[in-house]
């Protein structure tokens, strides 16, 4: 046994740590350095793990085997789906939501009324939870001292008539602690980093407890898992208990959604999750951080039920305080002791959160809109701040003692022990209006109040008061044989569903009431316009960044909403929160600002982080006049809206047009260069083309004019060279002006119809002195079958293409043997004529080349050159303009060996489309 | 809302369909025996559900699986 006064002090050492973190937590927020990293915000999540789960999972592991782990794998799940936490983070960061009442009601118009609802459901649903932390903590007390329950009061304390008992007092250092940490500021959405850290730390402390009793038990009382799961399966029944076979699937599931919609919309943990969200990156720790949480803090669940269950083989025990009464009984008090702090760090967070989360609720939603409207002297102080204050605080006294009221009144009741799910079942029945709001806009108020109220009644009916009845304090005939025997309406049995365990079956038909009424009221009544703009805000919030249509339109009077804020926020915050309202819009001055829209949006959203939205709502409305806007001229203003968007939108659209044909510009441009490039080239081309023939004339005429006394002969082979090199400029220039000609597309073709048989041979006759002066020996092959070939073509275009080829071919015979062969042919469609020579043949690398300007086969700096090298650029222009092609075949590797062997040298060859109406023109 | 983001977010949901699968009916009357002396279900659930937690982190958190390289941080300071 441990002495009491040890336990004692551990105890309030325990507590004073709290109080020493959360002061430093604060403190550090207040020099603007935060502590709530990403880590500490996801182990403030895993408030969620209460005593409830402290005792209780394995307490349930004892009769349910695994299926205690539903109430986190839900959560694990959810998680998982952080797109819809991110948005409810979005939205009440935006808005200054500070629970999920204010969140319900922002969503719905601003409902006073609905507000009040959640508040209520809230209340109803989660009392009973902090009672049964409370209970939690006396019950543990009571394990650890069976004789003196009441050992954290100095014995001497405890004859004093007044002494309360030590829950009690545990109470009163809760409340102090909340009250200290959870209401330093007004304005909520300034969050409580300090609390936040010290439950952080509870979290911490209460995870170390649990694995080290589970270490203990695994390794220390037993020899590892291996051991302990061995020797349970030598008992009957424990082993059926661990296969899958023993699971209702149903309930499985059922308590796996369950607890997934509990982690969204459990007052604390929306407080811890999204009130609290420092940044939303944090976020991505969180993710997986607080599943990981989850996991290490049940991995010993089962191992201790299993220890428990061989321990008390066949004897009846506590299930639920196994985790105290074995260490007790092995004789490891200290790890009794550790366990017992961690069951308390385990409520306590709990009950810190829920109570600051519930506060908030209840005083925003349900005492400030009484006090607001009741024609009090209230309305009328100027500075509230004191006032609001002190309400919050009263109102965590109350819930705090409405919660120690609740455990003693209901003490071992039944009402106690179910009453975690119970509460579970109470929230869940915000999903719908939440979830809903948060991605269907159509969802409204009347839809809203038609599910949660049906639901709540639902849950009324099939959980709460079955668990009274249960408890003995009413009749519980209703539950199985039906109010007056009415067996339809027996409240585990609603209209005769039998086949659901009570969890189940109240999830099933609350939810579907819920469900049905939301969607189907919805569907059927409209919204006002207030209220779309609104909802288009939750649903869209995504887009952050886009134009929110501020749907207001009234008179205002900018005194009046700073006077309001005054009120509220108390001086000093106020006009520090406007003036830099006032620097945002570019205002100097605080007396300048214009009570417009925005104005007053902002007023409407500084006080609903103080007093709730629908309040808040409420107060600028008695300072502002505003006109009810029809849904025509809201539809009006979101029109305008969206036409702004919409020129938005065309303006980005033409600037990206405009880019395009900066591209193209661009491109053309250079385009442009190239061709510039080009014809400078061209033209220096020329200019030396030309100057290679006037150099020479001039040389000779020179020399022919200085020396008169020059031998007739010599004049005679001068005069030739003038005339020959005369005759190449003329050539020169002709073919200049022929290809620029063509390359600009300015001439006039005279296209007839002509049959390529005569046309070749006439024009191979006319040069035939050519090849005779060069001894060439030349055959014109044509087709056998003695058929008109027929094109439609320009004679003296397609002579010249011919000519140019043949005396091309000419040119690179060899003078001894020279040979070359035309022939014609013709296939489907088109006629081909190839000329073959037996010259040198050009190397592949020219082939491409000798079609381009001035570009002539071989080196033209060392070789004389021996043609204009326009020749073949205008032949292909030609044929490439009548629709054929024209290319060259070589392969001059051939010749070096075989010298006389025709299969080497050039063949150049092109293509004609054939006349088409062949037939008709003959 | 950046693209980055919606793909994470995507992707989380994606596993969080998946979990929900694999830790119900009837995937769930699957995991029935022993294994190593251990009840299936209990190593299989377990199993999973770290093996979803590491897939999460890996999904969610780069900050953590890039903590042994530098940080661009690091960097910008050379």
């Amino acid at each position: 046994m441990i002495d009491t006064w040890f336990v004692a002090i551990a105890t309030f050492a325990y507590l004073g740590t709290l109080f020493a973190i959360a002061r430093f937590g604060d403190r550090r927020a207040d020099t603007g350095r935060s502590v709530i990293t990403s880590t500490v915000y996801a182990l403030a999540i895993a408030v969620y793990c209460t005593s409830w789960t402290f005792y209780g999972s394995v307490g349930r592991a004892t009769t349910g085997g695994l299926s205690f782990l539903t109430i986190y794998l839900g959560p694990t799940i959810m998680f998982l789906f952080a797109t819809v936490i991110l948005k409810m983070i979005r939205v009440s960061k935006r808005l200054r939501l500070t629970s999920i009442a204010d969140f319900i009601a922002a969503r719905y118009g601003k409902s006073q009324l609905l507000a009040g609802l959640v508040t209520v459901i809230a209340v109803i649903g989660i009392i009973p939870y902090i009672a049964l932390q409370l209970k939690a903590i006396a019950y543990s007390l009571k394990i650890l001292f069976p004789d003196d329950p009441e050992a954290l009061i100095p014995d001497a304390l405890e004859s004093l008539a007044f002494m309360p008992d030590s829950t009690a007092i545990i109470a009163i250092i809760l409340a102090v602690f909340t009250i200290l940490f959870g209401t330093r500021h007004l304005d909520v959405t300034e969050r409580h980093e300090g609390m936040v850290l010290a439950v952080a730390f509870e979290s911490l402390f209460k995870l170390a407890a649990f694995l080290a009793v589970g270490g203990y038990v695994v390794w220390g009382l037993y020899d590892g898992f291996g051991d302990l799961f061995a020797r349970a399966h030598a008992l009957p029944k424990i082993d059926a208990l661990l296969q899958p076979e023993s699971i209702n699937f149903g309930n499985w599931f059922a308590l796996t959604i369950l607890s997934g919609l509990a982690i969204l919309l459990l007052p604390r943990q929306f407080q811890i999750t999204v009130v609290e969200n420092v940044d939303e990156t944090h976020m991505r720790r969180a993710v997986w951080l607080f599943p990981l949480y989850l996991l290490l803090i049940n991995v010993f669940v089962l191992p201790i039920a299993l220890a428990g269950l061989i321990h008390f083989d066949g004897q009846a025990f506590e299930a639920d305080t196994l985790l105290l009464t074995l260490p007790l009984r092995e004789g490891s008090p200290m790890l009794a002791l550790l366990a017992f702090l961690g069951g308390l760090s385990a409520a306590t967070g709990m009950v810190i959160v829920e109570t600051i989360a519930l506060a908030t609720m209840v005083s925003n939603d349900l005492v400030m809109p009484i006090l607001l409207r009741g024609r009090f002297e209230f309305a009328n102080r100027t500075d509230l701040t004191g006032l609001i204050m002190l309400i919050r605080r009263s109102t965590i006294v109350f819930l705090l003692l409405l919660g120690y009221l609740y455990f003693r009144g209901a003490g071992e009741a039944y009402a106690l022990v179910s009453i975690g799910l119970i509460s579970f079942l109470a929230v869940a029945q915000f999903a719908p209006a939440m979830l809903g709001g948060l991605y269907w806009k159509d969802g409204n108020r009347l839809g809203a109040f038609a599910g949660l109220g049906l639901g709540f009644a639902v849950w009324l009916y099939t959980a709460l008061l079955p668990s009274f009845a249960k408890s003995g304090w009413i009749d519980s005939g209703f539950i199985l044989e039906g109010p007056g025997g009415i067996t339809w309406l027996a409240a585990h049995r609603l209209f005769g569903m039998s086949s659901l365990d009570p969890i189940s079956h109240t999830l099933f038909w609350s939810m579907l009431f819920n469900l049905g009424a939301y969607v189907i009221v919805s569907a059927m009544t409209r919204q006002n316009a207030n209220e779309a703009a609104i909802a288009g805000q939750f649903v869209d919030v995504q887009r952050s960044g886009e134009i929110v249509p501020r749907i207001w339109r009234g008179t205002a009077s900018a005194d009046a909403l700073i006077e309001l804020l005054n009120r509220f926020l108390g001086p000093r915050q106020a006009q520090s929160r406007l003036q830099r309202y006032a620097r945002n819009i570019g205002i100097a001055k605080i007396s300048n600002l214009k009570a417009d829209a925005d104005f007053v949006l902002f007023a409407e959203t500084q006080l609903a982080g103080t007093i709730g939205s629908a309040s808040a709502h409420v107060m600028v409305s008695s300072v502002v006049q505003e006109e009810e806007l029809g849904l025509d001229e809201v539809l009006n203003i979101l029109d305008e809206a969206s036409q702004v968007r919409a020129h938005s939108r065309e303006l980005e659209r033409k600037s990206s047009e405009l880019e395009a044909a900066t591209r193209e510009l661009r491109q053309a441009n250079e385009k442009l260069m190239e061709v510039d490039r080009l014809k400078d080239d061209f033209m220096s081309t020329v200019t030396h083309e030309l100057r290679t023939p006037l150099t020479s004339i001039r040389a000779f005429s020179e020399m022919l004019h200085d020396d008169p006394e020059m031998s007739a002969d010599d004049r005679t082979k001068f005069l030739g060279i003038i005339v020959g090199e005369a005759e190449r400029l003329t050539r020169l220039i002709n073919q200049i002006l022929d290809f620029a000609k063509l390359e600009s597309g300015r001439v006039d073709w005279e296209v007839e119809r002509l049959d390529l048989r005569p046309l070749l041979s006439e024009t191979a006759e006319s040069i035939g002195q050519l090849f005779r002066d060069k001894g060439t020996v030349f055959v014109l092959e044509l087709p056998e079958d003695e058929q008109p070939v027929w094109v439609d073509i320009d004679r003296d275009r397609l002579k010249q293409v011919v000519i140019n080829l043949l005396s091309n071919a000419v040119k690179f015979v060899p003078s001894v043997a020279g040979l070359i062969r035309m022939n014609l042919t013709y296939e489907t469609g088109y006629a081909k004529v190839s000329v073959k020579d037996n010259g040198p043949g050009i190397p592949e690398a020219y082939q491409s080349v000798i079609f381009e300007r001035f570009r002539q086969g071989g080196n033209t700096m060392t070789d004389k050159p021996q043609g204009t090298g326009l020749g073949l650029p205008i032949s292909r222009e030609i044929v490439e303009h009548f629709g054929g092609k024209l290319w060259v075949e070589s392969s001059p590797e051939a010749d070096k060996e075989t010298v006389s062997n025709f299969d080497a040298g050039s063949t150049f060859m092109f293509t004609l489309p054939l006349a088409r109406d062949n037939d008709v023109v003959i | 809302m950046p693209k980055a983001l919606q793909k994470t977010l995507l992707k989380l949901g994606i596993a969080a369909c998946i979990a929900l699968i694999v830790f119900n009916y009837p995937l769930l009357s699957l995991y029935r025996g022993h294994i190593a002396g251990l009840p299936t279900l209990y190593v299989v659930l377990f199993g999973l559900w770290l093996a979803l937690i590491l897939v999460a982190r890996w999904i969610a958190d780069p900050s953590v699986s890039n903590s042994f390289r530098r940080q661009p941080s690091d960097v910008t300071n050379d």
